[in-house]
């Protein structure tokens, strides 16, 4: 994209002209350095606030991140009716996340800013009430006590619109941080003890249109809400869910566009849903219904480590660590969760090395802002621009990118690249580059049959048992099929050209269960694929694959007709580099899963003692030395 | 997706359970060249009804016969 001035960001704002991702991007790197810019934009938001059009919003957005506190407070100020009401959602977030604190909060109180609502009535506090209710509600012995009431109370005495986002962030933040429960249990909870309240606020939100568009649905958009909150039934509405309030309020491209954008467009209840309101998303998307089970298999492997309790320092730190991700305003909020659930479950099973490599991961970040957590279609470290020439590596876009946010042994994979990448600059070790290690083929198909026959036992549980093995809410899960089934046959019964005898034969022949099978035998092909078996088994592969330089990958490992690639391949081992990268992660994926001692005596029983030991001396030399001359550029 | 492709689905998941086959195996023999070109759901739902009914392979059903003559 070419480079722009001054005059052309001034045209481009006042014609009002939409602006796509990269020209947000755009902003944001050349304000970094632009001073004159950055004088005009805040100078442009201050004077038009009144005339704020979506791009004013967008871009503030984008700035906010690199503006002092002064600078945010000058603007909302400046029009002092209105600007919370736009504003309230980031407002929210920031306070949230401790960037701007009580300050603004104060600051705004003591210059008697008048703060209203969606539905235009005036708040006292809004900020400060929130913040205790929310201190209230994060601390997770209440809703174990007969506390409940006392936070009814509170939760009475709340603006509408701020319950609304309180609910909907705690959603997501409980979840995440306290492990304590779990989601369907917290809306629970929410629907025996507050189903009043949050039906009151829906209908209030939902039936108003402008606080609909403005407020409810970009709120929505912004805070990537659980399934299950879509899903909710809302009393006042017969009993609809909020997402076929949401269908009945908007245009079918709209909803479409939000489903998608939310990456809930693989969720099968919401794509049933869909369907039988008549959008169709089957375009845009392959969804498997156990996608979302497996990530939960990822997550049920270490989920009773997390209730663990843990030491003030150890908490503070990984506090400390939270903090500091989320502050830069571009991770996403699921992997820095996930990272916080790794060394939570570290520090539970008391790993050595655990409290070393949040700190590393802390100082890495202080020392590379840039370097985030970001959720994408793979599961990949990406380390920036390396010029290899230099005796240092220029770090520009450290990024890992996370598939499955429940998998917290994709995570240690990618950081430890991630720790290689920033300590020892990617090196390999001389005992590495020069020794020979020789695979023991023989314990190598003995670790492959046992894994075969896991498979096969699993598959069995898994047919045996039907739905069961899946989910344990069985009959809630069968209902939309069941009612996708009924619609389907309706449909063409009401078509007078669709002949009878077929619907009559699937009507008489067909079973529910099939579909179920049905699912049961694709998702047992992914099985070994998707390291589902156990945590070391795709390690182990990888290690040996690496050290056959690709060949491992390229045969293959057949089971029951399919042929499961794991590994990396010949084209990608060919450099030592990217070898002793890869074995390196995965052996310490391997020491960092709960099966370590299992996983090490399979290892060591394949590829040799002597390879074990440089790895292990190469980890524990891993210590981010602050000592160490800076790398600059 | 419309339901009479959705019904065709289950029709040919019938289909591969009267023949003991395994959905996800390969079944390529069961089906004619070229089946999963032809659009017309409703037509190939009604061919499978018939193929299941008298227990033979598609491409032995009368339907299927016919159609084939139409199309080609």
């Amino acid at each position: 994209m070419e480079k722009f001035d001054i005059n052309t960001l001034k045209e481009e704002i006042n014609s009002k002209k939409s602006l796509d991702k990269n020209y947000i991007q755009l902003i944001d790197n050349e304000f970094k350095g632009n001073i004159n810019l950055r004088k005009y934009i805040i100078n442009n938001l201050k004077e038009n606030i009144e005339d704020w059009n979506s791009n004013h919003f967008l871009i503030f957005r984008c700035l906010i991140n690199k503006m002092t506190n002064n600078e945010v407070m000058s603007i909302l100020l400046s029009n002092k009716k209105r600007v919370l009401y736009y504003f309230n959602d980031i407002l929210f977030k920031y306070a949230l996340m401790n960037r701007l604190d009580s300050a603004l909060v104060d600051y705004l109180i003591e210059n008697f800013v008048e703060i209203f609502d969606c539905f235009d009535n005036e708040l006292v506090q809004p900020l400060d009430d929130n913040k205790v209710v929310l201190d209230h509600l994060l601390d997770s012995e209440i809703f174990k006590s007969d506390k409940c009431n006392k936070l009814r109370e509170r939760l009475f005495k709340l603006s509408n619109q701020y319950l609304l986002i309180s609910l909907i962030y705690l959603n997501h933040d409980m979840l995440s941080n306290f492990n304590t429960f779990s989601l369907q249990e917290f809306l629970n909870i929410t629907k025996e003890e507050f189903s009043d309240i949050l039906d009151n606020v829906l209908i209030k939100v939902v039936n108003n249109d402008d606080c609909y568009n403005n407020f409810f649905k970009p709120l929505l958009l912004k805070s990537r809400i659980p399934k299950e909150f879509l899903l909710y039934k809302c009393s006042n509405f017969n009993n609809k869910t909020i997402l076929e309030i949401m269908i009945s309020k908007d245009s079918k491209e709209n909803i479409k566009k939000f489903i998608i954008n939310n990456g809930l467009n693989n969720k099968y209840e919401i794509v049933l849903l869909l369907k039988m309101n008549g959008i169709d998303i089957d375009n845009e998307i392959k969804f498997d219904p156990f996608e979302i089970d497996e990530m939960n298999i990822e997550r049920s492997k270490y989920e009773s480590f997390l209730n663990c309790e843990l030491s003030k320092e150890e908490l503070d730190l990984i506090k400390r660590f939270r903090t500091i991700f989320i502050s830069d305003g571009e991770s996403d909020i699921e992997i820095i969760d996930l990272a916080c659930n790794s060394f939570r479950y570290l520090f539970s099973i008391k790993f050595e090395f655990a409290k070393r490599d949040l700190q590393s991961l802390i100082i890495i970040k202080l020392e590379n802002p840039s370097f985030k957590f970001k959720k994408g279609d793979r599961t990949s470290f990406n380390g920036g621009l390396r010029i290899e020439d230099l005796s240092y590596k220029l770090c520009q876009d450290g990024i890992i990118y996370i598939k499955n946010d429940n998998s917290i042994n994709d995570f240690n994979h990618e950081f430890t690249h991630a720790l290689h990448f920033y300590i020892k600059h990617s090196e390999v070790p001389e005992q590495f580059s020069k020794g020979k290690f020789e695979i023991n083929r023989d314990n190598y198909n003995k670790l492959v049959s046992i894994c075969k026959s896991k498979v096969n036992s699993r598959k069995q549980k898994i047919l045996e048992s039907g739905c069961d093995y899946y989910s344990e809410n069985k009959v809630e899960d069968l209902v939309p099929y069941e009612t996708f089934f009924n619609e389907l046959i309706n449909r063409a019964e009401n078509d007078d050209t669709y002949s009878e005898d077929v619907i009559e034969y699937v009507r008489n022949h067909f079973v529910i269960e099939d579909i179920y099978r049905q699912y049961y035998n694709r998702y047992y092909a992914y099985l070994l694929a998707d390291k589902s078996v156990e945590d070391y088994f795709y390690s182990i592969i990888d290690i040996v694959d690496a050290l056959c330089e690709g060949e491992i990958f390229d045969e293959g490992i057949e089971v029951d007709g399919y042929i499961n690639h794991i590994g990396h391949g010949k084209e990608y081992f060919k450099p030592i580099k990217k070898r002793f990268e890869e074995i390196f992660a995965d052996y310490v994926t391997i020491i960092k899963s709960h099966h370590k001692d299992e996983a090490l005596m399979y290892l060591e029983s394949i590829v040799g003692r002597e390879l074990i030991e440089i790895l292990d001396n190469y980890y524990k030399d891993l210590t981010y030395r602050l000592d160490e001359p800076k790398r600059i550029l | 997706m419309n339901f009479k492709e959705d019904i065709y689905l289950m029709m040919e998941i019938n289909y591969l359970k009267v023949n003991n086959r395994d959905i996800n195996g390969n079944n390529d023999d069961l089906f004619p060249f070229n089946w999963y070109l032809i659009k017309d759901y409703q037509k190939k739902a009604e061919i499978l009804l018939e193929a299941i009914n008298n227990n033979v392979k598609i491409i032995d059903t009368k339907k299927y016969q016919e159609m084939r003559n139409d199309v080609i």
